[in-house]
């Protein structure tokens, strides 16, 4: 008998294994603007919101949900937090459906198909999210951040990897980024038809795109550093079928392409540095937008378009040969940026192979002697003299490179002479 | 052969132009991954000036020992030819592994004073590619030409025809032909020009093939795996030996004929 009572005792301490209140029924017991803070276990049940409430971890606070059900899923309802959760696995991790005023912050997401998606909702926040993708093309993964139909969205201090586009954003108004990292996904941050985007102060490397934005307006992409986007098409932003866009103080460097403007109206790119890219921009049938103010520094290709041109007024060129002698700040003569190769390269793709050979360096040597008196395609009447941003001091210096050199140099002479009077 | 006043003067351009170049660039651009134009200069200054230097020099210092008859003096002795061939082309490729290594102490030594320089291991490579095939060359139409005039002429023809013409009569052609042909006779004239060649190992070496465009997406994938390198290497094998071989086999037939 002792034994029987010992087991029950057993039995119902036991955690787990005694009846216990599933999370889904703690929820629904809830009143409508409670807090409820969450056990640092595994949950492996999907848990639906339908009611005003903050949810909160702790550390070890994680769902594993497996099958097609979101870990959480809220809709039809509005002021809901939740915070400080894992999530691991699934098909998606949080779905927010016809909702408003929610806040997710401090949600960690891995190996999940899709971390965020959100349907005709309004006014939300996500914040300090960590979203890691799972292995494989990105053909078979979902999104970061997935937005329909939505309005009022802050994504924030977000770090994304190895999604398929790190923020989506489809008939959006009024979405907000800022601070967020998003690297080795298809598309950092995809726009299209959106209205009234800013894309501010993210850092976008190692995507097929940095930014991909398609039929959008009314929209501002400033501020970010935008890098190595290298693969075979890959661009550090495309704006496509776009109007009204502000493209304005971005670091682009180390791209494939720089920025592609294809069919864009109405837009201005305007002081953004262009370091290092193949090909620093290029219009095509985008030949009416302000491009003013930018810094075009050691792109292979500094601009490219298709017959139209592209409009440049007040730019820096590091390969433009200018003298300022009235000091005003712009050079005497003006700048084309009109290189046949680049012209080819736009209509015939496999003439990519070209690019820097020898014999295109020569070929844009002659361009340039004959493009400034004849060409108006591609040209800048105006171009900086200066740079816009100076210089940050000199270059350190190395001794011991200096040394290595200096040996190199000593021994390499020594040998010479030594073999040259043997 | 490095006491020729004319191997001298070059050793020395060659130092001065590539420190200069890479001076300048360092200190006009800032540092950047990738392909770069940094990159891109160090190798086209390698690419312009490390051929016409070896092709012509190489050249002209066997069709120059034809020329004097001291070619005729060492057939009297029971010397084979290929052995001649093996030793003019270590003598060549010594005295521009030489330079190459003088320019490498210039521009490190520049790189202390004007900020640092990435690549300095593609550029060990891609001077080794340069001059381990071009000193090949150089001694096949050394051997063709008839005097050391023949031998310079022989040489500029082949270089800018490598360098630019052919570059230039493909992009021309390719203005009125389908993509996929454009494609096609790049592909070949990578496989059957040398400068090419070296150009898309740059590429390979650097990882860098994504510069060439999506076109070539299949053909740097199959040179980026093992079969791919071991082919490559192989390739790049034949560029030495084939051009050895032949200069050998033409000097062995003059002899016989002498």
């Amino acid at each position: 008998m002792k034994r029987i009572v010992l087991l029950w005792t057993l039995f119902l301490l036991w955690p787990g294994i005694g009846y216990a209140e599933s999370l889904q029924q703690t929820i629904d017991g809830l009143p409508a603007g409670s807090e409820l803070v969450l056990e640092p276990v595994v949950y492996h049940e999907a848990v639906s919101i339908t009611k005003p409430l903050t949810i909160t971890g702790v550390p070890g606070t994680n769902f594993q949900v497996d099958g097609e059900s979101p870990a959480i899923s809220i809709e039809n309802t509005q002021d809901v937090q939740i915070r400080n959760v894992d999530i691991e696995q699934g098909d998606t991790a949080v779905l927010i459906k016809s909702s408003e005023n929610i806040t997710i912050e401090e949600i960690e997401v891995s190996e999940a198909g899709q971390a965020m998606e959100v349907h005709d909702s309004k006014t939300l926040t996500f914040r300090e999210l960590l979203v890691e993708g799972p292995a494989g093309h990105y053909s078979a993964k979902g999104n970061g951040v997935a937005l329909y139909n939505s309005e009022d969205i802050q994504v924030s201090d977000s770090t994304i990897r190895h999604m398929r586009d790190g923020i989506y954003a489809e008939k959006t108004t009024n979405l907000q980024t800022s601070g967020n990292r998003i690297e080795n996904s298809r598309y950092g941050v995809h726009l299209m038809y959106s209205r009234q985007a800013d894309l501010s102060k993210n850092e976008l490397s190692e995507n097929v795109a940095g930014v991909m934005l398609m039929m959008t307006e009314d929209s501002r992409i400033q501020k970010n550093t935008i890098h190595e986007h290298t693969s075979p098409n890959a661009s550090g932003l495309v704006l496509y079928e776009a109007q009204n866009i502000q493209v304005t103080g971005n670091v682009i460097s180390a791209n494939a392409l720089g920025l592609s403007l294809q069919k864009v109206k109405n837009s201005q790119v305007t002081e953004n540095k262009f370091y290092g890219n193949q090909i620093g921009m290029e219009f095509i049938r985008s030949a009416e937008n302000n491009t003013r103010g930018n810094e075009f520094t050691g792109n292979i290709v500094q601009l490219r378009s298709d017959a139209l041109g592209g409009m440049l007024a007040g730019n820096y060129y590091d390969d433009a040969s200018l003298l300022d002698l009235d000091e005003d700040g712009y050079g005497d003569t003006s700048y084309t940026a009109l290189q046949s190769y680049g012209q080819w390269m736009v209509r015939k793709p496999a003439y990519q192979y070209f690019i820097e050979a020898p014999a295109v360096v020569l070929l844009n040597e002659m361009d340039r002697q004959m493009n400034s008196m004849e060409s108006a395609v591609l040209m800048d009447s105006k171009p900086l003299a200066k740079p816009p941003s100076e210089a940050n001091g000199n270059p350190p210096m190395s001794l011991w490179r200096l040394f290595l050199g200096a040996m190199l140099l000593a021994l390499g002479g020594w040998i010479w002479k030594k073999e040259s009077t043997a | 052969m490095l006491r020729s006043r004319w191997l001298q003067l070059v050793g020395l351009l060659f130092v001065f132009v590539f420190a200069a170049v890479m001076a300048i660039q360092q200190l006009a651009i800032p540092p950047s991954s990738g392909f770069s134009r940094q990159a891109a200069a160090m190798f086209n200054v390698q690419l312009f000036l490390l051929p016409l230097f070896l092709l012509t020099i190489g050249s002209m210092n066997i069709a120059g020992d034809a020329e004097s008859g001291w070619l005729h003096l060492l057939k009297t002795y029971p010397m084979k030819m290929s052995r001649y061939i093996a030793g003019k082309y270590m003598a060549l490729t010594g005295a521009f592994l030489l330079i190459a290594l003088l320019s490498m102490g210039a521009v490190l030594a520049i790189s202390g004073i004007a900020g640092a320089l990435s690549g300095m291991g593609v550029y060990i490579v891609t001077s080794l590619l340069l001059i381990f095939i071009f000193s090949a060359l150089a001694l096949v139409l050394g051997a063709i030409a008839k005097n050391r005039l023949h031998a310079l002429a022989l040489s500029l023809v082949f270089w800018a025809s490598w360098l630019l013409l052919i570059p230039y009569a493909l992009m021309a052609v390719g203005t009125a032909l389908a993509g996929h042909v454009v494609k096609t006779l790049i592909i070949f004239n990578i496989h059957v020009n040398p400068v090419e060649w070296v150009r898309f190992c740059f590429f390979l070496a650097t990882g860098n093939g994504d510069a060439l465009g999506p076109a070539f997406y299949g053909l740097t994938g199959f040179y980026t795996e093992p079969l791919g390198v071991a082919t490559a290497i192989a390739f790049t094998a034949l560029w030495i030996v084939l051009p050895l071989s032949f200069a050998a086999m033409v000097l062995k037939r003059r002899k016989r004929q002498a």
